[in-house]
């Protein structure tokens, strides 16, 4: 996993497809607060709204992938990944592995519109050499943060409720 | 507590994670201690990339405080009906009223 693939321009996700975002779960803290990486409120079954941050979404991208270019064994290899990384990181064996998946249609995200009309983030394909559908949620050049934090939880309420993490492939 | 952590940054895969940022630390400590008697409950919570968000108020009507790397300040929420928000300000200058009184009209 890596680099963007050479050549790769960016291009938008069809809005008939499905994206999804892996969502993991330790046995102790990895990193940052107490919680992490359980990114799901019990309360709602949502996302957190912390996870999604203004940076992702504006600089860095706030990573998914094209349902139709992933499968369960990718997602359960990256789990496996993480977890042999951030035990060793640790120290001890934090049990890192996926809790779920959150899966949204791309059209879904686009029709979160500002009070112009105009949609607030975008689904780009950002193909990288070995997850060639890997894609970015960002949003549009001229939103703002105060506009982000208006349109967050409805972003959130688009990727919905997290799902097994079979899904992926059903 | 979070709050006090040196800055770490490190990625993994496309896992990007990040400490908060030594200004973002500074403007949620004056953030915190601007905070009127009444605004003390709040839920905080970090982004994967460093950002410091508090939360007052539940998920149905919620006002958001997000602060950034460069410990600038942006908030949005619903206060008398009315939208009420800001992008990139510096601490001091959050109305803070306006916060009580989404508060306290929540109470």
């Amino acid at each position: 996993m890596g680099d963007v693939a050479e050549g790769a321009a960016e291009t938008l996700v069809d809005p008939g497809e499905e994206i999804c975002r892996l969502c993991f779960s330790a046995l102790i803290p990895v990193f940052r607060s107490e919680g992490y990486p359980n990114q799901i409120d019990p309360d709602t079954g949502l996302l957190r709204l912390e996870e999604l941050a203004w940076d992702d979404v504006k600089t860095r991208g706030f990573s998914v992938q094209r349902r139709q270019l992933y499968s369960h064994a990718e997602a359960v290899a990256e789990a496996q990944s993480r977890d042999s990384k951030k035990s060793q990181q640790k120290g001890c064996d934090v049990r890192y592995q996926l809790a779920g998946v959150l899966i949204a249609l791309v059209k879904n995200i686009s029709a979160i519109v500002a009070d112009d009309g105009e949609p607030v983030f975008r689904v780009l394909a950002t193909p990288l050499k070995d997850l060639p559908g890997h894609a970015e949620i960002r949003v549009l050049g001229h939103i703002t943060t105060k506009q982000f934090l208006k349109y967050r939880p409805n972003l959130r309420d688009a990727l919905g409720s997290m799902r097994v993490p079979e899904a992926i492939d059903a | 507590m979070v709050l006090g952590m040196p800055p770490v940054g490190l990625r993994t895969n496309r896992e990007f994670i990040s400490a908060p940022t030594e200004q973002a630390i500074q403007s949620a400590q004056v953030f915190i201690n601007r905070l009127p008697e009444g605004c003390l409950v709040f839920r905080m919570a970090l982004s994967q990339s460093g950002e410091i968000n508090f939360f007052h108020g539940n998920d149905d009507d919620l006002f958001q405080i997000l602060i950034d790397a460069e410990g600038t300040v942006s908030y949005y929420g619903v206060v008398d009906g009315k939208e009420v928000g800001d992008s990139n300000l510096p601490p001091e200058n959050l109305p803070y009223t306006k916060l009580l009184s989404f508060v306290d009209r929540n109470k």
